[in-house]
C-alpha cells in the first residue's frame, strides 16, 4: 500500500486499536482462571504450611505479607503468612511460611520462583538446606541471614543469592506473623492471673478497666488496666492485680514497644521490676524507682522504661483506693 | 552504598551477557572490531538509561493507575522502538561516520533483548526511579564491557587456523563460555 | 504442496534458526536450563511465531511499507501478551521458571525475521507452514541443548534421574550454555556439511 501519511497514521491505529482489543479480551476471559490457579497454589500451599486445622480465618494484610489464621473451633493453631522477596537471582521469591503460635515454623512452601535448574530452583526441592535450616526451629532464635553473612542460614550450593532472597522473604514473614500473633495476645485470659476465685466480672471505674474476681460472693481480687506514654517508644500497658488488701498479686504486661534486650525485659517472668513489687502493699512502700529514692528496682540500662512501668502501676494503684474506700 | 552493590552486582557479578543472557545477538553479531564494539556498547547505553528513564514513568503513572499492567510488553517495546529511532535521527545529524560503522545494528537496538529486558528487570525488581536508572546504565555498561573485551579476543581469532566447522559463531560461542566463567569468580563480590 | 512441504523442513534444517541463521540466541542461552524449560520456550515462540506469521501475509497489502515493522511490532507483541495470559492462566511453574523470557519473545529476531523475509512476500498458507517449520526447527534445537545441558549439569532427563549425583553444576549455569551451544552448533554443522 502507498505510504501517505494519512495511510500510515491511518494503518497503524487501526492495528494498535485492534491488537489491543484483542488483548484485553483474552485478559478479561483468562483473568478468571488466573485467579483460579493462584487460588488452588494458595490453598494447596496452606494445607502443606499448617498443622492439621478445622477453618480457616479470613487473610489479613500485615507488613507487606499476607497472613492467614488456622483455627481448631475457637482457637488458633497456626499462621500461614505469604511473603517475598524481589531479590532472587532472576526476580522475584514468593513463599508461604507456617508459624505455630508459640512461634516455630511449622514448614515452608515456594509458591513461585524462577531460579536456576539445578541450583537456585532447589529451594523448591523436598528437604534442601534452606527448609532444614527453618523448620521446625524457633524462629525468635533464628538469626535469618545465610552463614556467608553471619547468620543461621544453610545456603543452597553455590546459589547464594536465591538462598539469601529466601532468607530475607522468610523474615518478612516472622515480622508479619510477630504483628499479628502479638495483637491476637492482647485478648489474654485474666481469669488465669488472678487470685483463686469462682467468678469474674469487668467493670469502668473512672475510665480504666477494672476485672473484679470473687468467691462466694466477696471480692478477692482487682485486676486493673493501665498505661502510660512516657515508655522509651511510647505506650506501656499493663494489668495490674491486687488482692483485696491492695498486695500486688501480679502484673502483666499487655503492650509494650521498648528496645529488645532492654526495655522488653519487662515482659520476662522474674525481671526486676516484678520482683521488686509482687507481694508488696503499696500503701506501705515508695512507688518510684530506687535511683529516685523509692522501691523499685530498674531493669538495667532501661531507667526510662522501668519509670513508664512503675508509673503505670501508679495509676492502677490509685484506681484500686478509689474501688477500696 | 544500595546503589553501589547494583552497580557493581550489574556490571559483573550479574553481567547482563555473561551471567543473565541477554543481549547475546549483538554481542554476536558486533563483536568483530573493537572500535564497532564500543560504538555499539555506548549507542546502548544510552538508550537504556533514557528508556529505563520513560519506562518508569509510565509504568508507575499510567499503566498501574490505570489496572492495566498487562499491556506492560507492547507499551515498552513501542516506547523502545521509538526511542531507537529518535537516537538514529540524531546519531545520523551528529555523527555520521558512527553512524556508518555501526549500520544495520542500529536498528536492531530494538530487537536487542537486554533493552526490553531490563526494562521488565527494573519493574520486577521494584526499583525505585534513581535505582532503575543506575541499574539500567550499569547494565549496559556490563554490556558494552562484555562486548569490547570479546571484539579484543576476536580480532585476534581472526588471524589464527581454525577448522572450517568451528570458524566463526562456535568458537565466538565457546570463547564467550570460557569469558563467562571467568566472570563467575565475580558473583563472591556482591 | 511439494513447495510447500519444503518450505515446513527447510525451517527445520537448512534453515535451522538456532545452529543455521544463529537467531534467536538469548533464549537459546538463558532457558534451556534442563529440557522442559526448553521445550516450553520453544513451543510459546512457535504459537507467536505462527500466529503473526499468518496475520502479517494476511495484512501484507494493507500496511504502508514504510511502518511496516512498527505494525509487524504491534501484532507480535499482543501474540506474546496473549501466550503470557494463556501460560499463566494454565501453565502456572512454567511461567514463573521461564519468567521474564516469555515477555522477550517479542524481540526474538527470528519472528521479526521471518515476518519481514518471509511472511511479508508470501500467501498465508506458505506463511503458516514457514512458521510451523522454523519454530519446529527452533523447539528441537531448545529441546536438544535443554537435555544436553539437564544430562551433564543435573544427571536427569525430563526431570528423571538418569544416574545418582547429579553432575557438573557448570553446564546448567551460564557458562554451559554457550559451551554446549558451540559444540552442539559444530556437531551440527558436520553433519549438515555430509549429507550434502
Amino acid at each position: 500500500m502507498k505510504s501517505s501519511l494519512k495511510n500510515m497514521v491511518l494503518m497503524l491505529f487501526v492495528i494498535a486499536l485492534v491488537c489491543s482489543g484483542a488483548v484485553a479480551m483474552v485478559y478479561k476471559v483468562t483473568e478468571e482462571p488466573i485467579r483460579q490457579a493462584k487460588i488452588k497454589k494458595n490453598q494447596e500451599a496452606l494445607e502443606l504450611v499448617l498443622p492439621a486445622f478445622g477453618s480457616l480465618a479470613e487473610a489479613q494484610e500485615v507488613g507487606g505479607c499476607v497472613v492467614t489464621e488456622a483455627l481448631v473451633g475457637q482457637d488458633v493453631v497456626g499462621y500461614a503468612v505469604k511473603s517475598s522477596s524481589p531479590n532472587g537471582f532472576n526476580g522475584a521469591i514468593d513463599l508461604m511460611v507456617g508459624f505455630l503460635p508459640d512461634g516455630t515454623i511449622n514448614n515452608i512452601e515456594v509458591l513461585a520462583q524462577a531460579e536456576t535448574p539445578g541450583l537456585g530452583a532447589n529451594m523448591s526441592a523436598k528437604d534442601n538446606a534452606l527448609i532444614g535450616s527453618f523448620k521446625q526451629k524457633d524462629a525468635s532464635k533464628l538469626n535469618m541471614t545465610v552463614k556467608k553473612d553471619g547468620g543461621d542460614v544453610d545456603a543452597l550450593t553455590a546459589a547464594t543469592i536465591s538462598s539469601r532472597a529466601y532468607a530475607e522473604a522468610v523474615a518478612l514473614a516472622y515480622e508479619a506473623f510477630k504483628m499479628v500473633s502479638a495483637s491476637s495476645e492482647e485478648v489474654f485470659n485474666s481469669a488465669s492471673v488472678m487470685p483463686a476465685h469462682d467468678e469474674v466480672f469487668t467493670s469502668e471505674i473512672d475510665g480504666a478497666i477494672v476485672h473484679t474476681a470473687t468467691l462466694e460472693g466477696h471480692a478477692v481480687g482487682y485486676g486493673i488496666e493501665a498505661s502510660s506514654q512516657k515508655g522509651f517508644n511510647g505506650l506501656v500497658r499493663l494489668f495490674v492485680v491486687f488482692d483485696a488488701e491492695g498486695v500486688i498479686y501480679d502484673i502483666v504486661v499487655l503492650e509494650q514497644n521498648e528496645t529488645p534486650g532492654l526495655g522488653s525485659k519487662m515482659c520476662e517472668p522474674d525481671n526486676a521490676l516484678i520482683k521488686s513489687l509482687k507481694g508488696k502493699n503499696l500503701a506501705r512502700v515508695k512507688l518510684a524507682l530506687r535511683s529516685e529514692g523509692g522501691a523499685v528496682d530498674a531493669i538495667s540500662s532501661a531507667t526510662i522504661s522501668s519509670r513508664a512501668y512503675t508509673e503505670a502501676v501508679a495509676e492502677a494503684w490509685q484506681v484500686f483506693k478509689k474501688i477500696n474506700l | 552504598m544500595e546503589l553501589f552493590a547494583i552497580i557493581i552486582g550489574s556490571i559483573f557479578a550479574n553481567n547482563v551477557v555473561f551471567s543473565q543472557s541477554l543481549g547475546i545477538c549483538p554481542f554476536l553479531g558486533v563483536s568483530n572490531k573493537v572500535g564497532t564494539a564500543a560504538g555499539m556498547g555506548a549507542a546502548v547505553t544510552f538508550v537504556m538509561a533514557i528508556s529505563s528513564l520513560v519506562v518508569y514513568l509510565l509504568q508507575y503513572y499510567v499503566l498501574v493507575p490505570l489496572g492495566m499492567e498487562y499491556m506492560q510488553t507492547i507499551v515498552f517495546i513501542l516506547v523502545i522502538a521509538a526511542l531507537v529511532q529518535m537516537v538514529e535521527i540524531v546519531l545520523k545529524k551528529i555523527s555520521p561516520a558512527l553512524y556508518q560503522a555501526l549500520g544495520i545494528f542500529l536498528p536492531l537496538i530494538t530487537t536487542n533483548c537486554a533493552v526490553l529486558g531490563v526494562a521488565l528487570l527494573l519493574v520486577q525488581k521494584e526499583y525505585n526511579l534513581l535505582e532503575s536508572v543506575v541499574y539500567a546504565t550499569s547494565i549496559a555498561l556490563g554490556f558494552a564491557l562484555a562486548l569490547v573485551i570479546m571484539a579484543g579476543l576476536r580480532e585476534r581469532l581472526e588471524i589464527t587456523g581454525v577448522p572450517k566447522a568451528v570458524k566463526g559463531v562456535p568458537i565466538a560461542l565457546i570463547t564467550a563460555g570460557i569469558l563467562a566463567l571467568a566472570f563467575m569468580g565475580f558473583s563472591g563480590l556482591v | 504442496m511439494g513447495k510447500n512441504l519444503k518450505v515446513f523442513t527447510d525451517g527445520i534444517l537448512k534453515n535451522n534458526p538456532t545452529f543455521v541463521l544463529v537467531l534467536g540466541m538469548c533464549p537459546t542461552l538463558a532457558t534451556t536450563t534442563s529440557a522442559l524449560n526448553g521445550m516450553g520456550m520453544g513451543v510459546a515462540t512457535l504459537f507467536v511465531l505462527v500466529m503473526s506469521n499468518i496475520v502479517i501475509s494476511l495484512l501484507k497489502s494493507v500496511i504502508p511499507d514504510k511502518v511496516r515493522i512498527p505494525a509487524y511490532i504491534v501484532v507480535i507483541s499482543s501474540f506474546v501478551t496473549v501466550v503470557q495470559l494463556l501460560m499463566q492462566a494454565y501453565v502456572q511453574d512454567l511461567y514463573n521458571t521461564l519468567g521474564v523470557f516469555i515477555p522477550l519473545i517479542v524481540v526474538n529476531c527470528i519472528i521479526l525475521g521471518r515476518a519481514e523475509a518471509f511472511a511479508s512476500k508470501n500467501g498465508v498458507w506458505a506463511s503458516a507452514l514457514d512458521g510451523l517449520g522454523i519454530g519446529l526447527g527452533f523447539t528441537l534445537s531448545l529441546t536438544a541443548i535443554g537435555i544436553v545441558r539437564e544430562v551433564l549439569g543435573n544427571g536427569q532427563i525430563f526431570g528423571m534421574d538418569i544416574w545418582q549425583g547429579g553432575g557438573a553444576l557448570v553446564f546448567v549455569l551460564s557458562p554451559g550454555a554457550f559451551f554446549v551451544l558451540g559444540y552442539l552448533m559444530i556437531l551440527f554443522r558436520r553433519l549438515t556439511a555430509k549429507t550434502n
